[in-house]
Formats: C-alpha cells, structure tokens, sequence
C-alpha cells in the first residue's frame, strides 16, 4: 500500500486500527487505484474516498467527503499577510448581502475572456458590516479546489472559464452555495450571513490565524471578543494579561509590569498599537495594561520568526490593532469596573467611506480612598485613564487614509509626599495605495512620547523633582508585491529618530537643599531597510526568507568618555573625554538581521516548521529591579555601550486533532542574547549619570519546548499549554569587577522552568456562560543567604550565588460567570455583567521572599500580594441589540 | 567620584514611597497583601572571615573582633583565636592589640588614642595569612545640633492603619567638609513600672512588705539595631536635617515611662558610607514589590595575596559625636499594659511553692484585693531591666 503511496503519488490517510487486518493482493489487471482499493476494502466494512490532492482517505464509518477533505486542507494561494483593499470593480460587482443567491453570478465577459482558457476571480469574504473573514473558505464544488480569505478576507484563485459551484464556509457564519458563471477576469466581494445567537458557542479565538497552515511560527493571535469571557482581575478586561496565560509568556509576578517573553527581559518586547510603539504598557505600576480593550480589536505577538519589516527587538513584537469604527451606523457602548469607567463611540463620517472611533477609560475610584478614615489615604489620590482616537477614510478604490491617536495618563500622589505623573501619547497616519490587487504600498508616519516625571516630599531638605523624556519619530514605507500566486514578496525601510531627555534632578519645595543636576540629552538614529519573500512552490511548502539592515547612530551633541581598555568603566578608567557637535555620529553601529523561515505539510493535517532568526536591538531600559519599576527609564545604545544581538532557532510541529476541533502544537526553541544589558551589584539608576559605570554586558542563553492544545469553537473551548524553559545569564568580562555571580552563570529573575495554563469557557445557555483558568508556574528564582555575621553588634546576612533558590510554586484559578441580558431584538440597550473571582483558593502566592536577621538566626519572610480570593463585578452595556 | 554616590541617599525615600504605595493598593482594592515569616532551608555554607572593629577619637581602648561565619545561625559564628592584630597611624606607631577572649583583640586602656587628622589602617595575620585595610583619614566630627522626637502615625506594613508612635530625627551642624558622611548608631533606656505595687511577700511564711515601690521601677537598655546613613555630596549645605531615625511605635512598655536616645554619629569616609550604606539598604527588608537583587558585600579588608577571598565587615575609622535625649511618655497615647487582676483563688497555691520559687510578692494597696499575680505585676525586674537607675538617667 505504501509502495503505490510513492508510484502513484497518492497519500493515504487512515486509522491503523481500521486496516489492520487488511491484506492486499497483487494486481493483475489495468484498473484505477481508486477503484482497486475501494474494491478491496469494502468487504472489510471500509469506505475510501480520493481528493484533488491525490490524497486517499479510508474509514470504517463514512466515507469522507473529499470536498470538506478541501476544506480542511485548503489551497490557500496566498496565506501571508495581504493588504489587499476591497477593490470594487461596479460592472461586476454582485452584493450577496441580502439572501442566498438563486441566480447565477456571471464574472467577467465573454470578449475579455476570448484570449485565454483561464480567467482569475478574486475578491473579499467579509461579514456582513463589512469586516474581513480571514480563513473563510471558498471552494469550487466542481474542481475540489478554491481559496481561503487572508488578513483583508482576500481570496483569489485561476481556474477554467466555465460553470461552476462556490462554497462558502467559515466556522461562525452560514455557509452559501453560489452558482458561478465565470467568463474572465473579474472580483467579487461575498458577505456571510452570521450563525443565528443560539448556535453561537463561545468563541475563544477568532481562528484566523491557521496554526498548521501558515508558515509563521511562534505566532499568538487573540481578539478582544475572544477574550470576553475570561476572568478579570478587578473586573478589568486586560487583553495583554490574557496574553500570560499563552506559551512563553510570563510576568514576574502579580501586579507586575512588563512581560518575558521565552526567558528575555521585559525590554526586549515592542509594543505597537496601530504603528505606535508604547513604550510604557502599565497603568498603576503594573497591576493594568494600558489598553483599554473595549478600543482593541486584537494584537498578535509573534516571538520566533519576527517579520523582517520589523526591528529593533529581540524577544517579540505585540502588533496591536484598534478597532476600525463601524462605518455604517453610529454605536456606544461602555462598562463600569470596580476601578474603572469607560465609554465607546464609533460611527461613519461618511457612510461606507470614513469612519472613526472614539474610545476613553478612567479610574474613578478616589472615592475609596476619602471611605478610608486615614490621613495619609484621604490626601492621596490615584488617577489613571487612557483615550484612543481613530479615523479611517476610503478616499477612494486605490487609497485609504488612516489616522490614528492615543494617549495615556497615570497620576499618583501619595499623601502629598510623593508624586507621579506617568504619561504616553502617540499619533500615526498612514496612506495606503494600492497599484492594483496585488501590489500596494502602505507609508506611515509615526509619533509617540513618553514622560516620566515624580516628584518627592519625604524628606524636606532632599526634596526632589525629575523628569525624564522619551521621544519616537518615525517615517515607514511597506510595499507588498504578489508577482504571482506563489510569491509574496514585501519590502521597505523606516527610520526612526530617538530624542531622550534625560531630565534634571532638581530641588523641589522651599525647603530643599538638592543641588539641581541636569543629565542631558541623547539622540539616536535606527534605520533599516528590508526585503522578504514568501515563496510556496506548492501547496504544501513555504519558504520565507527576509533580510534587514540596520544602520543605528548615536548623535551628538554629546560628551563622552573614553576608558582605559581593559579595565573596567569608572571614574577611574577615564582617559579622554570626545565632544561631539550637534547631529555628529558619536558611534555607529551597522548590523545585518536575518530571517529564515519553512513550513512543510506532511500530511494535510500535519506540518513541520522551522525558523532562524537574528536581530539587534538599540535602546534597554535602565532597570535592575525585579519587576520594572515605575521609575524605569529608556536609554539608547551609545559609544560605550553596545547593542545587543539576538539569535533564535526553533522548530514545531503543528496538527489539527479529532476532525478539526483541536489544534495541537509543540514548538522548541533555542535562544542567545549578546551584550545582554545587566548593572552592577548595588547599582543604583534613580540617578544615573554616567550609565556605563552601571552596565555590565553579558549573554543570555535560553531553551524551551511549548505544547499547546486549542480547542477555538463550540460551547465548550479553551486552550491548555505546557512549557518547560530555562534561561540563563552569564556576565564574566575579563575586566576587573565586571562579573556578576563572581563570573558564574545564575538564572535570570524571570526564569520559571515549568509552566501550565488552562483556560476554559463553557457557554451553558443563550445568556450565561462559565469559564475558568488554571495557572501554575515553577517559582522564580531568588538569591538566599548564606551567611549571618555581626557588625558593631548589627546582626547582619551575607548573600553569595545569584538566583540560586526559588520562590514557592505559584498556582492560581480563577472562574467567572457571564450573564447576558435579554436577547430581544429591537431593544435600547444590551448590558452583560460579569462576576469574577480571581484566585478562587486564595492561595498565598509568594511574590518575594526576603531576609532579616534577628536574635541570634535568620528569618525568611514571604510577600504575598493577592492573598485572597478576589470578587469582582462589572457592567458593560451597549446601545442596540446583543451582537457581541 | 561625588556625583556617583548620591544617588543613594534617595533610593530609600523612593523604597518607602513604593511601599506605602503597596499599602494604599491593597487597601484601595480590600485585599490583604500578607508577610509570613519562616525559616530559611539551606543545603550550604561557606566559611567567611568577618572583621568587626572601630578607632575613633573617643578614648580608648579600641576593640577588633574576628570571626568565621558560617550559615545562617549566628550563634555557630567561631571566634577567630590566635591571630595578630595591629593598628597602624600613617606615619605613625604601629600598635598590637591583645587578645583578651578568643576572637576579640583591644588596645590597652592606656594605649593607641584616635586623633582627629591622622590615618589609620588595619593589619591581620591569621594563620599566616596577611590581610589588611588602606589608610581611612579620621575626621573631624561634625556635631550633632539636635535629636528630635515627634509624635507621629506611620504607615505599617503588617496592620492595614496607621501605627502611632515617636519618629526621631537627628540634625548636624555644618560639616567642616564639603561632603560629609554620616553613621548613626542608637541606644535606647527606658524606665517603666511594674503595674501593683507589694504589700505581701511569701517566703516559708506570709509577711507584710514595707518598702511598697522597691521593685517597682525598672531601666532596661538596648541596642537598636538600625544602620543609619545619610550624606552631604549632594546638598548644597553640608548639613544633615531631619533625617529620621528610629520609629518607636507607642504600643508597648518602652514609652509607658520615660525613654532615652543615645545617638552616636560617626563621621566617615566616603568608602565606609558606601560600605555602610549598602548594608543599610539591604537590611531594610523586600517588602517593596520594586526589590533589586540583593549582592556580596565586602568591606575594606583584603587578603594580600589573594584579592578574590570574600571577607566581610568594615574596619571603621571614624570621627564621633554623641547625644542624649529624654522624653515621657507622649500625652497623645494611652499604652495599655497587662492586666494584672489579683486572683484570690488561686492564693492557696503559694502554700505549695517551693523554696526556690521564693519570694513571692502579693499586691495590695487601696482598691487591689489580695490574690496572686504574674510575677512581673509586681516585680519589674521580670520584665529584664534592673532597679539600679543608669548613671546618666535624668528624670
């Protein structure tokens, strides 16, 4: 049987268990194989059924449908990220929108077809207010062949001219079947009536990224809607905290900002909202993202194969989309958290052309505090919102225009010893031109700001005020090219240009006697320019292979030090000081990023990816806390300290389980991180003059498999993922005192090797819906003592190896119940309220531990912040019917 | 080197900020952050030798002590016997100092003085092996212009209000140096009573007790084990203010009476800020959720043929100035003690004592009934301290 697998070039898919007793004889006679094989399996009970793709299917119960055969394995002709605009050519152009089409949908004419035997039809597969269906399928009964809608819900395929029947599918709307006339050339735009609100289970993901069949590996993809269900903490929906509960994220613990990403620091992750690099993504310290999801559509994170048109981090992009407002009709939603309000209106400019949206989210729960009868707590105050803005505008078929802004805001006084004012803002348009369907480029001009400042009262006369400032200014240009069908070719370039003001400290309050300091300015210049290729020589094998140069300036005006080569950065170790004019390159560093890629198919359910990637990366945070700090600042790469380089291989193995219902992947990665940015013992960056005197450069290495089981529909869905990792620092220079860990390697702070998170929804009627998470990760890493001493009769402890014990296990489960209210058409208002616990055990999930010695033996104490169980209840409500 | 340091000064502000910060969360959103102690399991130990010794300008004799750590028990610290220790002045005598208990070395009562102006260093051989500190100028004291108490309500991370108590601030006067550095170190007293007064004492036979208040009133001192550090690098006076020290929460018996402050401040180098400073900020505990790595702190004595071995504490060389202050218990408090309510039934119970249980101190008095009490009612002494008034005691 295997033997006719390799001469007919056929492949056979089968239970072992359903054939195992089957023998086949010889053949003697010239007969299909298809015929031979059905004849010689039907008296075992067997049925056999053949595909397009030469794929043989055997089953003991039915025969499998080698349509829905197709529809599992699509001929996805371009799976890569098209930005394809719906381009509407009038004479064809059939709106489905309405009913079911009885009549025939005629494409093109008989004179433009006269010159050739095939003619193309492409289009979009949307939703009926117009959004893209990615990986809806549309499939040429006839043939067995057809098409899957990409990021745009683009779908296009090359047959013979003739008759034929279309097939519509996609997971939550009503399949079609359309009878096609097609004479030449011709688009049309297809809109699928959604599934009716009874047989809507609760949908986890969109699914719109095909884990088995795309070529992108370490790719993570969630939307706002799916995330709905999911416990909250607080009642704040977080979108970039359902981002912990994937494989290879992690955070540092509870209420902490900033993620890890496969075992990097929080630094090396970017975050882009719409082009927007944010370059702080926490409200309050950490305990909130700063994205109000109710504004977001979805992100997606990728962290193997980074696109090439990305840069400038090495751990993982988080390309987050904010929500296109409905060009249709005007809609306000808004909910109430324990902690927040928010509100939400979008709506058309001009009806079906432009549309904007508006979104705002403030606390307003000062009002806790003034409960509180505490002084120190009725002076303080705790402010935090965030507003998004967002216009789009279809000027016309070949260009779209859209502008986009945001701000953020966190303000905290403490009593009024301490303040904070913690801001973002960000600004982007970009133009979109398309030449044709194929080839379009996107150019965008990009703005975002973050400031810091704090200003402290606790002690009078060390009073103290800072501030420190981060500009981004970037211009980028992306073309996409689809020469043909199986070349997706993109490139491009941006620049960007840092300006970091490094801020003052200066005296605050009459009483203050700090000398001001002033620690300058610094700029910086990233540009890269890159070209990638997506080549899939047949339906079953993609290639990506992407090239980038990056060119970084540090620019003057700028005085810097030079050291004794060979002895560590000090004071001591100066030998010259170099000025540097305004704009003059201080140093520059020029790097080649590459990008390789594979995805191979097996079989149609099964593939095999593999990836290697190398980037460099210009800016870290000075941060050697634990968790980020509020105070956390950005520093460029400068004359002495260097990039840092990254490089990752991984490998997956990715497959569809139980018909399509599950989607199971294992990927295992290998990690390095050169000139990796650590600080020396004790180094202390409130005030960080001369940075390099606190940096240390060293490696990070980090390895680690990921498993991970979706089940994406149904009234039952969820996900499960497992990962083992291990990431490891080593900082042993051969300068003098440039070690950490005495030059030995320790784990890094966020290393946590054993990792599982189960997240499951269950939707028990129309209106009320349970889900649930499990959490459990290895404790992080901590530095124990090893030694108590006295010192003038002080008891006092010695600490030696870095990170050489760990903090408790951390485990966590939270459930949440959604109730939905009524389901009326016509009605003025949906509100749907969710009541969540989170850490339903209450265990005590240590944080920290830390060290005291007292009478005579050393005491541990363990921090815990969320010791209890955790109720919360919000309220969200939206103008119009349910459709959400 | 100036601006470098500087920085340190703040980073405590910045760590109590944070944590008063955690507090009005957790309070803002009703939870209940918690700190659980326990004991650390180790399965190692590393041989350390720890220097422990101070010259300054106050009058000899000067004590050195040496000892090897290991874990975390402090009482499995070894003294280091049999070594040679000696003090040397820069262009100056190089003075021996004796052993007088295993591991602890003195200068003689008579011998090496600390002047102000002259630098000194340490010098050890143990076992063969040569250590030794660089030359520390001693400076010249800047004094302490004042130590204020303050009656104040702080923030306390194990009960979710406010805890009531004395904050004390030290003030200096001007230093003489540009940039100063400064070390406190603090000892408290203070006075209480034992709740009743003895009417009735039962030694084989119950008797009348005269001398009501004999064993009513107790001193105990006590070393506060706080490091203090501050400095002038990066004020334009070189003059410490209000820089707090000690907070003396008003819940228990050590303001019932009357307290006393004996601060001492050292006048230091910049290394031994340092030094001081880094041992300061680690010990000041993680209840922070913004802690960074805690790190091997090694101070100014070094192996000479071996600059890696680890060896820990500091040889301070120091200018010195004290204070004392007194103060009553603040009117804002009302500190409840423990009750001590005579039990009369229980009186039969002295008839059984033994001898070696003996006194036995009954109360009495106008409105307390007889009957038998805690010892420490009616006897201060059971509490720790002694009836012998401190010689420097004001009342």
């Amino acid at each position: 049987m295997l033997k006719t697998e390799a001469a007919y070039g056929v492949h056979y898919y089968f239970d072992l268990d359903d054939i195992s007793e089957v023998q086949l004889t010889k053949v003697n006679e010239p007969m299909s194989l298809i015929r031979y094989i059905e004849n010689k399996l039907v008296k075992y009970g067997l049925k056999v059924a053949m595909d397009n793709n030469m794929n043989i299917f055997v089953t003991r119960e039915n025969a499998i449908e080698t349509d829905l055969a197709d529809d599992i394995y699509p001929r996805i002709k371009n799976n890569k990220k098209d930005e394809e605009d719906k381009i509407k050519d009038s004479a064809e152009f059939i709106e489905t929108k309405k009913e079911h089409l009885a009549s025939v949908l005629v494409i093109g004419n008989k004179q433009d077809g006269l010159r050739s035997k095939k003619a193309r039809l492409s289009g979009h597969l949307l939703d009926q207010d117009s959004t893209a269906l990615f990986g809806a399928t549309i499939l040429i009964e006839e043939l067995g062949i057809g098409s899957a809608g990409d990021e745009e819900g683009h779908f296009e395929f090359r047959v013979d001219k003739g008759s034929y029947t279309l097939l519509l599918n996609e997971i939550n709307h009503k399949a079609q079947k359309i009878r096609l006339k097609l004479l030449s050339d011709g688009t049309a735009d297809f809109y699928l009536e959604p599934t009716s609100v009874t047989l809507e289970g609760v949908v986890v993901t969109t699914g719109r990224y095909d884990r088995v069949q795309n070529a992108q590996m370490g790719f993570e993809q969630l939307s706002t809607k799916s995330i709905k269900e999911i416990p909250l903490v607080l009642g704040e929906r977080d979108i970039l905290k359902v981002a912990t509960l994937l494989p290879g994220i992690q955070s540092v613990g509870e209420g902490a900002a900033g993620f890890n990403v496969r075992g990097s620091p929080a630094d090396q992750n970017l975050f882009y909202i719409d082009n927007v690099p944010v370059y702080n993504t926490s409200h309050l310290f950490g305990f909130f993202s700063v994205f109000n999801s109710d504004a977001i559509s979805e992100f997606s994170m990728s962290k193997s194969n980074i696109p090439a048109r990305f840069g400038g981090r090495l751990a993982s992009i988080f390309d987050i989309k904010a929500k296109e407002g409905d060009n249709e009709e005007f809609k306000l939603r808004g909910g109430i958290s324990p902690i927040t309000g928010s509100l939400l209106l979008e709506g058309p400019i001009q009806k079906k052309n432009s549309s904007f949206m508006l979104g705002a989210r403030s606390t307003y729960s000062n009002w806790i505090l003034k409960l509180i009868e505490n002084p120190d707590f009725n002076r303080s105050k705790v402010f935090f919102g965030d507003g998004i803005a967002k216009l789009n505008f279809n000027i016309n078929q070949k260009n779209k225009i859209q502008a986009f802004g945001y701000y953020s805001l966190d303000d905290i006084d403490f009593a009024g010893t301490t303040q904070y004012a913690i801001e973002n803002q960000g600004a982007s348009t970009s133009w979109k031109h398309f030449f044709n369907e194929k080839n379009n480029f996107d150019l965008s001009l990009i703005y975002s700001k973050y400031a810091l400042e704090t200003e402290n009262y606790e002690l009078p006369i060390e009073a103290y005020r800072q501030n420190n400032v981060l500009s981004h200014k970037e211009a980028k240009l992306d073309f996409t090219f689809r020469p043909s069908s199986r070349h997706d070719i993109t490139l491009g370039g941006n620049t960007i240009l840092y300006d970091i003001d490094r801020g003052d400290f200066a005296p605050a309050g009459e009483e203050s006697r700090i000398i001001l300091l002033e620690l300058g300015e610094e700029r910086g210049l990233e540009s890269g320019i890159y070209i990638s290729e997506t080549w899939s020589p047949s339906a079953r094998f993609t290639l990506i292979g992407g090239l980038r140069y990056n060119w970084y300036a540090y620019l003057g005006p700028q005085s810097v030090y030079k050291y004794n080569p060979g002895q560590l950065k000090t004071e001591s170790s100066i030998i010259d000081t170099l000025y540097f004019d305004k704009n003059e390159l201080v140093k520059t560093y020029g790097g080649l990023d590459y990008r390789l890629a594979f995805k191979y198919n097996i079989t149609a359910g099964w593939s095999v990816k593999g990836s290697y990637n190398k980037m460099q990366q210009y800016s870290f945070l000075l941060s050697n806390t634990i968790a980020l700090a509020p105070t956390d600042k950005w520093k460029l790469s400068d004359y002495n300290i260097e990039p840092m380089v990254g490089e990752q291989l991984s490998m997956g193995v990715y497959s569809y389980l139980w018909n399509k219902r599950y989607e199971f992947s294992m990927e295992a990665y290998y990690k390095t991180v050169d000139k990796l940015v650590e600080f020396r013992d004790g180094a202390d960056l409130l005030i960080n003059e001369v940075p390099e005197w606190d940096v240390l450069q060293g490696d990070l290495k980090v390895y680690g498999i990921e498993f991970m089981l979706k089940k994406s529909a149904g009234r039952f869905n969820g996900w499960m993922n497992y990962t083992y990792s291990k990431a490891t620092v080593l900082v042993d220079n051969p300068e003098e005192g440039a070690q950490i860990n005495f030059g030995n390697p320790y784990p890094a702070n966020h290393d946590k090797p054993h990792s599982v998170n189960l997240v499951m929804n269950y939707k028990l009627l129309k209106r009320l819906s349970f889900s649930g998470n499990l959490v459990y990760s290895t404790g992080k890493p901590i530095t124990y003592p090893t030694t108590a001493y006295y010192q003038d009769g002080i008891q006092l402890v010695n600490f030696t190896e870095r990170n050489k014990y760990r903090i408790p296990d951390y485990f966590r489960m939270d459930v949440s119940v959604k109730v939905e209210g009524n389901l009326k058409a016509e009605k003025f208002m949906h509100g749907v309220w969710v009541f969540s616990i989170y850490n339903l055990t209450g265990r005590n999930n240590v944080y920290n531990e830390y060290f005291k010695a007292r009478s005579g033996t050393v005491r541990g104490y363990k921090v815990s912040i969320f010791a209890n169980p955790i109720f919360s209840i919000s309220y969200n409500f939206k103008f119009g019917n349910y459709d959400y | 080197m100036q601006i470098r340091y500087f920085q340190s000064a703040i980073t405590l502000n910045l760590e109590i900020m944070i944590t008063r910060f955690s507090v009005i969360l957790i309070v803002l959103v009703s939870l209940i952050s918690c700190v659980e102690e326990f004991q650390p399991q180790l399965n190692e130990s590393d041989e350390l030798l720890v220097v422990d010794g101070k010259i300054t300008n106050l009058e000899g004799p000067y004590t050195i002590k040496l000892s090897r750590s290991s874990g975390l028990d402090i009482h499995a610290i070894e003294p280091v016997a049999g070594a040679s220790v000696v003090i040397i002045e820069e262009n100056g005598p190089a003075v021996s100092l004796t052993e007088i208990e295993p591991g602890t070395y003195q200068t003689k009562v008579d011998g090496l003085q600390g002047k102000v102006g002259k630098s000194y260093k340490l010098a050890l051989n143990i076992e063969g092996i040569q250590y030794e500190t660089d030359y520390e100028l001693l400076k010249k004291p800047t004094e302490i212009n004042s130590v204020d108490a303050r009656f104040e309500y702080q923030a306390s991370f194990n009960s979710p209000e406010d805890v009531p108590g004395i904050q004390f601030y030290v003030n200096t006067d001007n230093s003489t140096f540009e940039e100063d550095y400064f070390l406190w170190t603090l000892e408290g007293t203070y006075k209480y009573n034992a709740s009743l007064m003895i009417y009735y004492v039962y030694d084989g036979s119950l008797r009348e007790f005269d001398n009501h208040d004999t064993l009513n009133t107790c001193y105990i001192s006590y070393d506060i084990g706080g490091i203090y550090t501050a400095r002038t690098a990066n004020l334009s006076v070189p003059q410490v203010l209000d820089k707090p020290l000690y907070f003396l929460p008003a819940t228990d018996i050590r303001l019932s009476v009357r307290y006393s402050l004996f601060t001492t401040q050292y006048s230091i180098s910049e290394e031994a800020y340092q030094f001081w400073r880094q041992v300061e900020l680690q010990s000041g505990g993680g209840e922070s959720l913004y802690t960074s790595q805690p790190y091997q702190i090694r101070g100014n004595v070094k192996n000479i043929s071996d600059p890696d071995e680890a060896i820990l504490g500091y040889f301070t060389v120091a200018g010195v100035s004290q204070n004392r202050i007194f103060m009553d218990q603040p009117a804002e408090v009302n500190i409840v003690l423990e009750d001590c309510v005579p039990d009369p039934m229980a009186l039969i119970e002295i008839f059984d004592s033994k001898p070696e249980d003996w006194p036995i101190y009954l109360p009495g008095g106008e409105g307390v009934s007889l009957g038998l009490v805690n010892p420490d009612c009616v006897d201060c002494q059971k509490s720790g301290g002694t009836i012998e008034k401190p010689s420097f005691w004001v009342d």
